[in-house]
């Protein structure tokens, strides 16, 4: 369906004004304000007729500004490098809304998360708690402007198991578990070594980030909350962050600071990669494969160190630009590195991949169907090993990106060795970035001097991390942001996981788990709990 | 020939291992590699320190904070919390914060954590309200020219005086 | 003489698998390109376990009960062997391999007891390899022993033979390794999806017990290979027990450095994988034979 982009938006145009919608074009975002009542309509058409991407949902308390919440539903054209923000005002004193479930499946965890923290009923569709703990006040929803951030309701603990025991075998894996390094539950029910079914309990470890932005930050202080949602690849968010808010105060940052932020994104690309592939030859038992992979890492580590100060957690981001510069001896020690690197993961990647255990446990297992893909809206590396070919860093061009050509891996396979040949490919491909970009990098300031930050305006932008598509969403405020919503990319991934992980063999469930490479606490983000105690499900003597 | 060099192929790993040695290193025997550019601990110089607060207003975690008492304004620096991400020295206007390249900061009594550096306030000469520190007061008077006149007074003071002198001057005495 | 001998075998293999463990780990973490633990490590790691509180299960004791029987027949076991590479008579060999069905089934059993879906599942996989390898190892150690000696007799070099030993062999090799439980048949304790299957419920005192016994599992396979090899070359002298146990020490290095290479397999592949390997390899071993009886 190529179109002229200008011939696509008048289409979205006359859509939006066939069911009463109105709409405003701001650069390369259409914001459409419709009637609840069209919202399932407007929603089925963009997604199932116009193959929008779905990103997430977002509920905004604006009874301070206006008087209503409001849901907005974030779609991209990624054809056309569309961003569509479609929202709906709901009334104050009995929030409720049509879900657009049944047309868009991927919503379901957005729309409970605004059920649970903002108090917005949706109908069509089941409901039930997904991010509050159990035994959490009724009434009180957490991102309601009335609310304090450092609202602490008395909590019990309680048990995980998500249902009885049936006659089945149940292998929990989790809250805390030797192989995966975030709490979270999944409940696998086998029958001798087979998987027949999963439920999925997560959201153990909100840190009420987003609320913490809102009420008791700055608008530069948010960066280095944003760069710690995730310990991986917390460059992505801090630097999603800071575009959505210069996006939405329209500002002009220097070339060479685009330059040097998506330099640093490439660089901490590799390292997750490096990172995910030593991981995954460790769940396979590969013990000297994860060895070696990181130790290669070590050299992509110290650069990243080099270049930001730090080996993590770079911290070189603030809105209008970034705080290091790169100079000519640094350019010539990347150079060198990513030179060293490339020969020595190129030699590492060959031995490893052809361990015949790795090759036959990573080959048909966990596999994911393209139409399942689609439907979930999962994101990154396990969208294009099922063949959906999506990548925000060419779709939605941002920093510098629309400066560098490189492929786009796609594979049709949708198992495990498809999703580890994308992060292998992408490596190489990361690696021919930063040298395209360390060669053209442009002279001049790093940071943009003085600015304002308009009240009231919004900036939605994604940010292709490792893991897949980030999404932030931010609504400007006084000082700080008014809404700050943050979509890490494991959020669209986890569901797709109960489709990966039927019929599979048990012993692959946690390569299979982990091929996503799973960001739990990124996809957790948002709430103050309290320590939820002891856990009666850890002490499984009593057993099945 | 194909099948067998691929059925070796994982031997290859032995060669790559023997030619690359051992590369973690006896920690704390043998120093860690840190590269020139490392973000440590800060430091604060205590002589150069005027208690502004630029400080206290930039740190994302609250790691500096300021902790008032009736006359003292003590700034405190808490290692626990800080995210070594030196934006202290970059607003700090008199250049007081330095950054370290130290990491080792783990401790057995959690008040090592803290360091402080204390600060006298000034006192209003007209409400005995206090105000900003000392030190502070003296860096203003040395950037921009303000009457003795004002300086030693709370900012509420300051007004009061300030509309009581426009008024003496308008309309020749203090509107009640 | 030889009792004297014999206690000091005994010893050694009683003392010996916590220090060759050491030496793989250092072997391993050289590998690996790290510094790794100590040699004296693994005995440092028992000791501190036997130091810890032991949470009991219901079970406990049929558990103790069983390790119990499997050290037992474990040291009768080598003793067995021991005698056979000094004496080279068959029947102490038999009587080794017999001890050692007995300590292999006590040692797999015990897991089974423990009430616990991951040290079930565990104890299941531990069952299905032991099934198929302990049958393997034990057919092809006895073949081995009486071909080898077949072909020392026969005087006039006769090639069926000699591929007849080579196939058997490599079945004593592979079955042997896979008995030892290192990667890729260390499926029964694999810790991503089982959280250490196996040994998840033990703690303290049993913990080390069952790990120690592991290692003397290990500890036997290696030196059963290894006494097969020697004691029809050597008999009737110290030194054969003394080659034995550098063969003993060289054989668990060689399974030390292979186990690096690999991964963990699955326990719907490795039993197929295995049982195809072994059909495959007897069954050329018994044509060569049949060829050089009969052609």
């Amino acid at each position: 369906m190529l179109m002229d982009r200008n011939h696509i938006i008048q289409e979205y145009i006359s859509l939006a004004k066939s069911l009463n919608g109105n709409v405003t074009i701001d650069n390369d975002t259409l914001h459409i304000i419709i009637p609840k009542e069209s919202l399932v309509e407007i929603a089925d058409k963009l997604f199932n007729k116009y193959q929008c991407d779905f990103r997430t949902c977002i509920g905004v308390d604006e009874r301070p500004v206006n008087g209503y919440f409001s849901m907005t539903y974030v779609f991209t054209d990624n054809r056309n490098s569309l961003y569509l923000l479609i929202k709906t005002y709901i009334d104050s004193l009995n929030p409720s809304t049509p879900s657009i479930m049944k047309v868009v499946p991927a919503v379901d965890w957005c729309e409970m998360e605004a059920r649970d923290l903002l108090g917005i009923e949706f109908t069509d569709r089941e409901q039930y708690k997904l991010v509050l703990p159990p035994g959490w006040p009724d009434n009180v929803y957490p991102l309601r402007k009335e609310v304090p951030y450092n609202y602490r309701p008395l909590l019990r603990g309680t048990s995980e198991k998500i249902s009885p025991s049936t006659e089945l075998g149940v292998i929990p894996i989790g809250p805390y578990h030797p192989a995966l390094h975030e709490p979270e539950y999944f409940e696998l029910y086998v029958e001798g070594e087979r998987v027949i079914d999963v439920k999925y309990r997560g959201f153990h470890v909100h840190r009420g980030i987003e609320k913490l932005a809102e009420t008791r930050m700055t608008y530069q202080q948010v960066n280095f909350l944003a760069e710690r949602i995730c310990g991986i690849c917390g460059f992505e968010h801090s630097t999603c962050y800071a575009l959505a808010v210069e996006k939405a105060a329209k500002l002009d940052v220097p070339e060479r600071a685009q330059y040097i932020r998506s330099i640093i994104l490439e660089v901490e690309r590799i390292h997750s990669h490096l990172l995910w592939l030593g991981v995954a030859f460790h769940v396979v038992g590969y013990d000297a494969g994860f060895m070696h992979m990181w130790r290669i890492r070590e050299k992509i580590m110290y650069l990243a160190e080099l270049l930001t100060g730090s080996r993590k957690t770079y911290g070189i981001n603030l809105i209008g630009g970034v705080r290091k510069d790169i100079n000519e001896d640094k350019k010539q020690k990347t150079l060198e590195t990513l030179r060293e690197l490339e020969k020595e993961f190129r030699e590492l990647i060959e031995i490893a991949i052809n361990v015949p255990q790795v090759k036959k446990r990573l080959s048909g297992t966990g596999l994911l169907p393209k139409e399942d893909a689609v439907k979930f809206s999962v994101e990154g590396p396990v969208a294009r090993a099922s063949g959906v070919n999506k990548d925000a860093r060419r779709d939605q061009p941002y920093a510098a990106y629309k400066y560098t050509s490189f492929k786009v891996p796609v594979y049709t396979e949708g198992d495990n060795m498809a999703r580890a040949l994308v992060r292998i490919n992408e490596i190489f491909e990361s690696i021919s970035i930063i040298e395209q970009l360390l060669d053209k990098i442009p002279r001049g300031p790093i940071m943009l001097e003085d600015f304002d930050i308009p009240e009231g305006k919004i900036g939605v932008q994604v940010v292709e991390a490792p893991r897949g598509g980030d999404v932030h969403f931010v609504i400007t405020g006084h000082g700080k942001p008014y809404r700050w919503r943050v979509r890490a990319p494991t959020y669209n991934n986890i569901p797709a996981l109960k489709i990966m992980l039927k019929d599979q063999p048990l012993a692959d469930a946690p390569l299979t788990i982990a091929s996503i490479d799973p960001c739990f606490s990124c996809t957790d983000r948002i709430l103050v709990i309290r320590e939820n105690g002891k856990r009666e499900w850890l002490r499984i003597t009593t057993g099945v | 020939m194909n099948f067998i060099r691929k059925a070796v192929k994982p031997a290859e790993l032995l060669i790559i291992a023997g030619k690359t040695k051992r590369v973690t290193v006896k920690y704390p025997f043998e120093k860690p590699i840190l590269s020139p550019e490392f973000r440590g601990s800060i430091e604060i110089n205590h002589e150069k320190c005027i208690g502004c607060g630029a400080c206290v207003n930039a740190c994302p975690p609250n790691a500096l904070e300021f902790v008032e008492s009736s006359d003292k304004r003590t700034l405190r620096y808490n290692i626990g919390r800080c995210i070594f991400c030196w934006r202290c020295i970059d607003v700090c206007p008199v250049n007081a914060i330095t950054g370290t390249r130290n990491f080792e900061l783990a401790t057995n009594d959690p008040l090592d954590l803290y360091s402080y550096i204390v600060h006298s306030k000034t006192k209003c000469t007209s409400c005995s309200k206090t105000g900003e520190t000392v030190k502070m007061r003296k860096y203003i008077m040395q950037r921009s020219p303000v009457t003795e006149n004002y300086i030693n007074n709370c900012p509420d003071c300051r007004r009061e005086k300030f509309i009581n002198a426009l008024s003496v001057r308008k309309v020749g005495f203090v509107a009640k | 003489m030889l009792l004297v001998y014999l206690t000091l075998g005994l010893i050694i293999g009683v003392i010996s698998p916590v220090f060759f463990d050491g030496i793989e780990r250092k072997l391993k973490a050289y590998l690996q390109s790290r510094i790794g633990p100590p040699i004296t490590q693994t005995l440092y790691d028992l000791l501190k376990l036997i130091n810890k509180e032991v949470k009991p299960i219901h079970t406990t004791p049929f558990i103790v009960l069983y390790l119990l029987s499997f050290i037992s027949s474990t040291l009768a076991s080598i003793l067995m062997v021991e005698i056979y590479v000094y004496t080279g008579e068959s029947l102490y060999i038999t009587l080794g391999l017999s001890l050692l069905a007995i300590s292999l089934t006590s040692l797999t059993i015990a897991p089974l007891l423990v009430p616990n879906p991951f040290s079930y599942a565990g104890g299941m996989r531990e069952v299905v390899l032991a099934l198929i390898n302990e049958s393997a190892f034990i057919v092809s150690v006895t073949m081995y022993i009486s071909l080898i000696n077949n072909l020392l007799q026969t005087e006039a070099l006769s090639i069926p033979l000699v591929l007849s030993v080579i196939t058997i062999t490599i079945t004593m090799f592979v079955s042997g390794y896979a008995l030892t439980g290192r990667a890729p048949f260390d499926i029964a304790e694999a810790e991503p999806e089982l959280a250490s299957g196996i040994l998840v419920e033990f703690s303290g005192k049993l913990l080390a017990a069952y790990l120690y016994c592991n290692l003397l599992k290990r500890f036997l396979i290696t030196l059963i290979t290894a006494g097969v090899i020697t004691a029809p070359l050597i008999k009737h002298s110290v030194f054969s027990l003394a080659t034995t146990f550098v063969l003993t020490v060289l054989l668990w290095i060689v399974f030390a450095v292979i186990s690096v290479t690999l991964g963990r397999s699955r326990v719907d592949l490795a039993p197929k994988t295995l049982a195809k390997t072994y059909i495959l390899f007897i069954s050329l071993s018994i044509t060569g034979l049949l060829v050089h009886a009969y052609g």
